[in-house]
Formats: structure tokens, C-alpha cells, sequence
């Protein structure tokens, strides 16, 4: 990072530093380099801190998905400056061809920098590409710093786990709220880091026999890494969001405690479990038992997470037991979650659907939920 | 499990919870059934792509491998066999050890010949298993990686067996049967009807899987997506200003030990018939009405059928075969066609092939299709490149008395993107013209680690999804044309193919088949 300066000649600078990447030819011995761009990938961090932590995260992901990354660290009470420095992130070519590189601008907006934010992004901004917001923190949609950046951006990616289930549906409200031709995409990387979780648990009812069983679940048990009397996580609240509003489950109070009743007003017994003393971050899913029962037709499904290996991608056991007439026949599978890895998940974040519908409903049920009781057993 | 008598109930609803998952493709629990087991193509691609597949979490809790062939093997050394091919050929290295212990129980092996029915009750005993223990459900894919003359007794041998479910009970929510078919799919249209015939005794058309790994390519795929999601070149895609196409799989390698075999087919047969055809259709087709299979199949099977046919008399000023003779590729000599393994010294077999075709429509009229295949070539490149026509007059000086026209570019293989060719000033006083070029690669644009041709077919026919996969009338279309040719060259008194220098870009011939029209090969 350099030494304070106004905003305009830092911006002036790293302009010129951008420029200078292709400006030249490459020297003899040299890998000659070619520039990709298929957006703006600008992720904002709520500290500085949290920005040098993304910044080989966001590394990784240019490698895959090129792009014009502006990586922003905020600092609100700060004295008003910006830094910033440019680079560019190349991979060697497999066959001989020239090095495909991304171009990163790393900034730090300190002090009311911070509300002028978009425009240093603009400034900084690749022509003609669409533009992704990754927004790393508490947000609230009248934020100075985050308003105008999610206007001008195509998609909005948040993490739920990072800021809250509250702040990723103030966001979705105020997508929705503005004109369709205008319109960003909101996504989160909780909702990601959930989609296993809900692939294998669309498994349990993939065979004609028990698909009538989905709308039949009796019970629901959610563990979530955390210690007694938490309650329900971003991670959690999302699968039972979209467990809900997939199957037309209701949330319904009885003498205050909460009820979730299927079609029919019957029953589904939810219930959260803690897993203390896990190798997981907090609030992260460790198990989803579910239990769905018609006639003489019963089935148990049951995912466990193991504890991270060190350095390795998370594994997960799916287990389904179908009962029929007495005979029980039983499947096991094991499966890699990857679903810790940062890069890994932001990139499949940035493959999905601009526009993901059933995140909007799972986070409007979801939601509702917040201050029922839902805690930890 | 076969031919119950069947009801008129209503196809099954499907999977609440598989409305709007968007990211991961899985299929239904199944057991692949692998004839061909100890061979080249099992170890090298089908089982590196189905590990693959179980690391992106895209095989299903119920799944399942039986590996058939005649060799003596038990489970466990089949198992680590395919371990070491897995280990050696898949994308993703190291092994996770991990997950391949759990997919290695799912792997069995069958020992039998083709038309042996005890292989078939074997295979019987081992899929019920499978069923039984790995969760398959009387779903069952037969993987026909086996020579072409083995298609007719394993189909057969299925038939005989009552391993094949017919498609009425899958409607209702019962078991499946798919067969895939690798390429040869005949040896010429006679033999193609015959053995679509023998697999229509045994099988109705959607069960059946007829695979050109060239559709399952990324950029194969894309061609579709760049053609009708981008506005700017459809309304220049054809006659009006498209010169001529040229289409080029070239490859640097000779037959690799598989003489025997290549004296059967000739290059024409081993990629002209197949995937130099499925290039040239998704080039020249129309827009879809939908990516349904049909709908695509439909378009291409137009295309094969406004070939205007190569008579006798058309063969000779139309189509150039070659061999090659001994030269040197890379910088390393390598010896001519008749000197490898198994193969004839007096050998007439062609090992390159170029042609002019003409898709006679109203998109195409008078536009020629040169399209060219050939071994032992230059350097390995596949590609189709669209010429287009040349500017009407000239407003600038130019040293060789022309400007060069624009060319799309689309490679397929190595390197995969998309170039355009167009003319820019150089920088300075003088107005001097450059060829430059626009460059997409692939690779560069999306990573490189994406998914294997094998993985995306394997996957598609398990989840019965056609699109990428040959038709019957698609396949007897193709050999009408080729078959043309093949006539040609079989008859009496034709001159046997001129030879080429390996390493060179084919016979003298060849050039002057387009220099006859003005034109010139691309040096891709």
C-alpha cells in the first residue's frame, strides 16, 4: 500500500499501473500475456483484516473465472484516505500460449472514503463486462458504501454467516423493490455452502417408490456446530427455509412455541441440535436427520458431517434406510462437502443463475422464523 | 423384471426437492454395466470419467459398476486395476483415497464372452445384487465399449437374457435399460441398418446411446451456444457472405499399435463417417425449434440429407485420400502406414481424406465445405474455420494485391476458443494492413479444469438425456454420404491413394482440390 493521497491521484495512479501491464512487449525470455476479463469482481470486506484474508481467495478464483477484481478493506473511522495498489494474477498457459492474466486492485477506504466508494470502483472498473458485488459483512441496503455499489452491479453475493439472515433479506426486500430492468441478482455464499446439503437430501426421495414420502416428513432434526441453547444459524435456517417452502410447510404458533405443520395441519417435528467441541465454525450444519412415514412405507435419511481433515475438503456420510413391510434396505454413500474451501465456494457462487428464486423464498420463510424458538437442545 | 403387462397410470410426479437445484446433476440410482472391461477405452476414459463424476458428487447413493470381458479377474483385482487406471489417467490428481474407497465397493467384475448366455446369467445374479446391496433398482446402462462386431451377440445376448426392461415401465416409475453404442456404429450403410435393425429387435430408439465423444467437448457444445445466443453472426451465417468453411481434424499421432483395426476402417470410416459429419451439420444446421434431442437431431439429419450425394464420377473431382509414407513429425522420423504393426505392406487403406461437399439449401447453396481428416498430419488440431467473402473494393494499398478475408475460427481441440481474423492499420504514418486476430480460448476464460467429453456423455445417459448422442437416421445418413465414396474407391480400375510425407499437411492432391477453386488449406 503506498502513503496517503487524495482519492483522485490514487485512483490516477493505479490507472496508469493497470495500463502499464499491457503496454509493453515482453522482454526476451519473457512470457508473453493475455488479458481476460469476463467482469468487475468487487469484493468489499468490513475490515481491513477481512480483506487481506480474501485477497488469495479472490487470487484463486481469477484463476478460474478471469476478471478485474477490486478488492476494497473498509475502515469507516479512520481519517478519510485511500491506498490502493494494482497486480496482475497470470496463469501459465498449458500448451505453450501465453499466460492468461486477471488484473487485482486491492484498496483501502478509510474514514468518508468509505461513502464515496463507488466512485473509486467506477473509476476503476472494466468497460462492457458485467459487474459482481461480493459484500463481506453486516449490511444494511441504505449503507453509503453499499447502495450505490449494488445499483451499479448486475449481482449482489453476501454471506449470511458473515453478517446476518437479516441483513441477506433487507437486500433481497431492496432487489426486489427496484425496477426488473434494473434489477441485481442476489446470491449468498451460505446458500452455496448449503446446495450439498440440499442435492443429498433431494436423494432421500429420488426413487418413485418413496417420492410420495416427501410430503409426508414427520420429523426434521437440524445439528448445527455450536454449543447448548444457540440458535438456529444462517446455514441451518436456510436448508429448513428451503426445506419448507420446497414441501409447503407453515410456520404456526401453539401456546407460543413454534409449530411447523404440513399439508393437512399435520405435524413436522423440528428440532435443533448442538454438536459441541466440533472441528467446524460455529453455526455450520453438522447433520440433517429427516424421517417421512405413509402406510406401510417408512424412511429415515440421515447426513453426517465428519470433522474437517486438516487441509482437506470436508466428507460427509448420507445414509437412507426404507422400511417396507418390515424389510428395511439400507444405502450409504460418502461424498466431499466442499463446502469450507472460500475460492471453491465463490466461484460456484458466480456459476449459478444471476436470479435464484428459491433463495427469495427460503430467506423470506426463514425470516419469519427469527425470534421463535428454535434453540439448541 | 421384464414385460408385465401395463397399466394406463399417470407418469409419477416428480421430486419436490429437485425443483430449482440448480448445481448439481446427478442421475437416478443406477448400475453401469461395462462390456469391454479390460480394455484401452475402460481404463483410459469410462472409469477415470465415473470417478470423476463421484467426486463432484454427480453419482447417485444407489450406484453401482460391472465390469464384463473374457479375461479371468476377481472383484478385487478388477477393483485395483482400475485403481492404478484412475490413478493414472484421471483429471483430478492424487486419488482421494477416501472417496475411492467408497466408490471401489461398488465395482464388480463378470467373466464371459459375448456370446456366451452364461455370461448373461452371471451378469444377472451380479446386477440383482447390486440391487440388493448397492441400492441400483433394476436401473441398468450397458456400455458397449467393445469392437463393432461384438454389438450384435452382446445385444442379443441382453435380449435372450430379459435384461432389458421395456420403456413403458420406466413411464410408470419403473426400472430403465440404456445401452450406449461406441463409434463404429457399422462399417458401411448396410452393415449401419442391419446392426440398427438388430438393436431395434432388442431395444426402442430412446433407450439407445449412440456416442460421438466429439459432441460431449466443451466447444463442440458451444458452437450451438455461440451460433444461437449471439446475435452478430447469425444473419452472416451463409451464402450471402460466407465464402467457404473449412473443417480440419488433423492428427499428429499414426495408428498406435491399432494397425489391425485401421486396416478395417481408414480414416474415412474412423472420422470422417462420424465426427467430421456431426461438425459440419452443427455448423451448416438451422436454429432449433428447442434443445429437446430430437429437435437438435432433426436440424442435423436436414443437413446430412442436403448433401449433395458423391456419385462415382463426383468422387474423383471431389474427395483426395492419401497415405502416409515415412517422414518426420516433431522432429522425430516415423515410419509410413505400411510399416506399422499389422498392417499390409501393399496396404491400399487411407490414412488421410479431404472433401468437397455441398449442403444444398437455401443457406448454403454454392458455399463448399472443405473438410479434411487425416493421420500422422503436421500437428494435432481439430477446428472449423468459416471464410468469409473478401471486401468488394479495396480503398487501400495493399503489397500482395489483396486484403485478406475475415475468418471465425472454432477449435475444438487443443487450445479450445474462438478467433476472428480481421485486418487493422499497423501504428505509424503510412496506412500499412495487418492481419490480426480476436482470441476467446476457452480455457482462459472459464479455467481449465472442466469435465471430461466421457464424464458429460456418461452423465447425460444416465439421465436419458439424447441430445449429445447419434440417432438411428442420423447415423444411416451419414453412411448414405460416406458410403458414396466408399463405393467409389472399392471399384475396379481406382487409382490406390497417393502418398504423403508423415508430418506434412497431406497429399500434393489435396491442395489442388481447393486451388482448382482459388482457395487454399488453412495452416491451423
Amino acid at each position: 500500500m503506498t502513503a496517503a493521497a487524495s482519492p483522485g491521484r490514487v485512483l490516477a495512479r493505479l490507472d496508469d499501473e493497470l495500463r502499464a501491464f499491457w503496454a509493453a512487449a515482453p522482454q526476451p525470455g519473457e512470457m508473453p500475456r493475455a488479458r481476460a476479463c469476463t467482469m468487475n469482481l468487487v469484493v468489499v470486506a468490513a475490515s481491513p483484516a477481512l480483506a487481506q484474508q480474501w485477497l488469495p481467495v479472490v487470487d484463486e478464483v481469477l484463476l478460474g473465472v478471469p476478471a478485474r477484481a477490486i478488492v476494497v478493506g473498509l475502515d469507516p473511522d479512520g481519517a478519510d484516505a485511500l491506498e490502493g495498489s494494482a497486480t496482475a494474477v497470470c496463469t501459465p498457459a498449458a500448451s505453450g500460449g501465453p499466460a492468461v492474466c486477471s488484473e487485482r486492485v486491492s484498496l483501502l477506504a478509510r474514514g468518508a472514503v468509505c461513502a464515496r466508494l463507488s466512485s473509486c470502483v467506477a473509476a476503476l472498473s472494466a468497460t462492457d463486462v458485467p459487474t459482481t458485488l461480493v459484500w463481506l459483512g453486516r449490511v444494511h441496503a441504505d449503507d453509503p458504501a453499499f447502495a450505490p455499489l449494488a445499483r451499479d452491479a448486475t449481482r449482489v453475493v453476501l454471506d449470511a454467516s458473515l453478517g446476518s439472515l437479516t441483513s441477506l433479506a433487507h437486500v433481497i426486500y431492496w432487489a426486489r423493490a427496484r425496477p426488473a430492468s434494473d434489477r441485481p441478482g442476489v446470491a449468498d455464499l451460505t446458500w452455496t455452502r448449503v446446495a450439498p446439503w440440499q442435492e443429498l437430501c433431494a436423494r432421500f426421495f429420488d426413487e418413485p417408490r418413496t417420492r410420495p414420502l416427501a410430503w409426508n416428513v414427520t420429523r426434521v432434526n437440524v445439528t448445527q456446530a455450536s454449543s447448548g441453547g444457540g440458535t438456529l444459524g444462517p446455514e441451518g435456517a436456510l436448508l429448513l427455509g428451503w426445506l419448507a417452502t420446497s414441501l409447503g410447510w407453515r410456520a404456526a404458533s401453539l401456546g407460543g412455541k413454534l409449530r411447523l405443520l404440513r399439508a393437512g395441519e399435520r405435524p413436522v417435528h423440528a428440532q435443533l441440535c448442538a454438536a459441541p467441541g466440533r472441528r467446524l465454525p460455529p453455526g455450520a450444519l453438522a447433520a440433517l436427520e429427516i424421517e417421512a412415514s405413509e402406510g406401510e412405507l417408512a424412511l429415515s435419511g440421515e447426513i453426517r458431517r465428519e470433522d474437517d481433515e486438516a487441509g482437506g475438503a470436508a466428507m460427509a456420510t448420507w445414509r437412507l434406510a426404507v422400511t417396507c413391510r418390515g424389510q428395511t434396505h439400507r444405502l450409504e454413500q460418502r461424498i466431499r462437502l466442499r463446502d469450507a474451501e472460500s475460492a471453491r465456494l465463490l466461484e460456484r457462487t458466480l456459476h449459478r443463475p444471476t436470479h435464484d428464486a428459491a433463495l427469495v423464498d427460503a430467506v423470506a420463510w426463514a425470516d419469519e422464523l427469527r425470534g421463535e424458538e428454535l434453540s439448541c437442545t | 423384471m421384464l414385460s408385465t403387462p401395463m397399466s394406463k397410470a399417470p407418469p409419477i410426479a416428480p421430486n419436490p426437492l429437485r425443483r430449482g437445484l440448480v448445481e448439481d446433476r446427478t442421475s437416478d440410482a443406477c448400475a453401469v454395466v461395462i462390456f469391454g472391461a479390460s480394455g484401452d477405452l475402460t481404463r483410459r476414459k469410462l472409469m477415470p470419467a465415473l470417478y470423476n463424476l463421484a467426486c463432484s458428487r454427480s453419482l447417485p447413493g444407489g450406484f453401482a459398476v460391472v465390469g464384463v470381458a473374457r479375461r479371468e479377474k476377481t472383484d478385487d483385482s478388477f477393483r485395483s486395476e482400475m485403481k492404478e487406471a484412475v490413478s493414472a489417467f484421471s483429471r483430478r490428481k492424487p486419488i482421494d483415497a477416501t472417496l475411492w474407497a467408497d466408490f471401489e465397493k461398488g465395482l464388480s467384475y463378470v467373466r464371459g464372452a459375448a456370446d456366451a448366455p452364461a455370461t448373461y446369467e452371471a451378469l444377472r445374479a451380479q446386477l440383482e445384487r447390486a440391487d440388493a446391496e448397492r441400492g441400483t433398482r433394476g436401473n441398468r446402462l450397458f456400455y458397449l465399449a467393445v469392437p463393432p462386431a461384438e454389438f450384435a451377440p452382446i445385444v442379443d445376448g441382453l435380449r435372450t437374457a430379459r435384461l432389458v426392461a421395456v420403456p413403458e415401465e420406466e413411464r410408470r416409475g419403473g426400472p430403465w435399460t440404456r445401452v450406449v453404442f461406441e463409434k463404429p456404429f457399422g462399417h458401411d450403410l448396410a452393415s449401419a441398418r442391419a446392426l440398427n435393425d438388430s438393436v431395434a429387435a432388442a431395444f426402442s430408439e430412446a433407450q439407445v446411446f449412440r456416442i460421438d465423444h466429439y459432441l460431449g467437448k466443451e466447444t463442440v457444445q458451444n458452437l450451438l451456444v455461440f451460433r444461437f445466443a449471439n446475435s452478430l453472426f447469425e444473419p452472416v451465417w451463409g451464402r450471402e457472405h460466407v465464402d467457404h468453411v473449412q473443417i480440419t481434424v488433423a492428427e499428429d499421432i499414426g495408428v498406435e499399435g491399432r494397425g489391425r483395426f485401421y486396416e478395417q476402417t481408414g480414416v474415412t470410416r474412423d472420422i470422417v463417417e462420424n465426427h467430421l459429419m456431426q461438425l459440419l451439420c452443427l455448423t451448416a444446421m438451422e436454429p432449433p425449434i428447442s434443445l429437446a434431442a430430437d429437435a437438435v437431431r432433426d436440424e442435423k439429419v436436414k443437413v446430412l440429407h442436403s448433401l449433395r450425394p458423391l456419385e462415382r464420377t463426383l468422387v474423383e473431382q471431389n474427395v483426395v485420400r492419401g497415405q502416409y509414407t515415412r517422414g518426420v513429425v516433431h522432429g522425430d522420423e516415423v515410419p509410413s502406414y505400411r510399416e506399422e504393426p499389422d498392417v499390409s505392406p501393399d496396404s491400399p487403406v487411407e490414412t488421410y481424406v479431404a472433401m468437397r461437399c455441398f449442403v444444398d439449401n437455401w443457406r448454403w447453396s454454392g458455399v463448399p465445405f472443405y473438410v479434411r481428416a487425416g493421420k500422422r498430419l503436421a500437428r494435432r488440431v481439430t477446428e472449423i474455420a468459416v471464410v468469409f467473402n473478401e471486401v468488394p473494393h479495396s480503398l487501400f494499398r495493399v503489397p500482395d494485391g489483396g486484403i485478406t478475408p475475415n475468418v471465425l475460427s472454432v477449435r475444438i481441440q487443443p487450445d479450445e476458443g474462438i478467433a476472428l481474423r480481421f485486418i487493422s492499420k499497423e501504428p505509424g504514418q503510412q496506412t500499412i494492413l495487418r492481419d490480426v486476430a480476436m482470441d476467446f480460448r476457452y480455457g482462459a476464460a472459464f479455467g481449465s479444469n472442466t469435465p471430461e467429453a466421457y464424464e458429460r456423455l456418461l452423465l447425460d445417459a444416465m439421465r436419458g438425456e439424447a441430445t449429445l448422442f447419434t440417432r438411428r437416421d442420423e447415423v444411416e445418413a451419414q453412411w448414405e454420404y460416406i458410403d458414396g465414396v466408399l463405393r467409389a474407391w472399392e471399384a475396379e480400375g481406382y487409382p490406390p491413394p497417393p502418398l504423403y510425407p508423415a508430418g506434412s499437411w497431406g497429399p500434393e492432391q489435396a491442395d489442388d482440390l481447393l486451388a482448382r477453386d482459388g482457395r487454399r488449406w488453412r495452416k491451423p
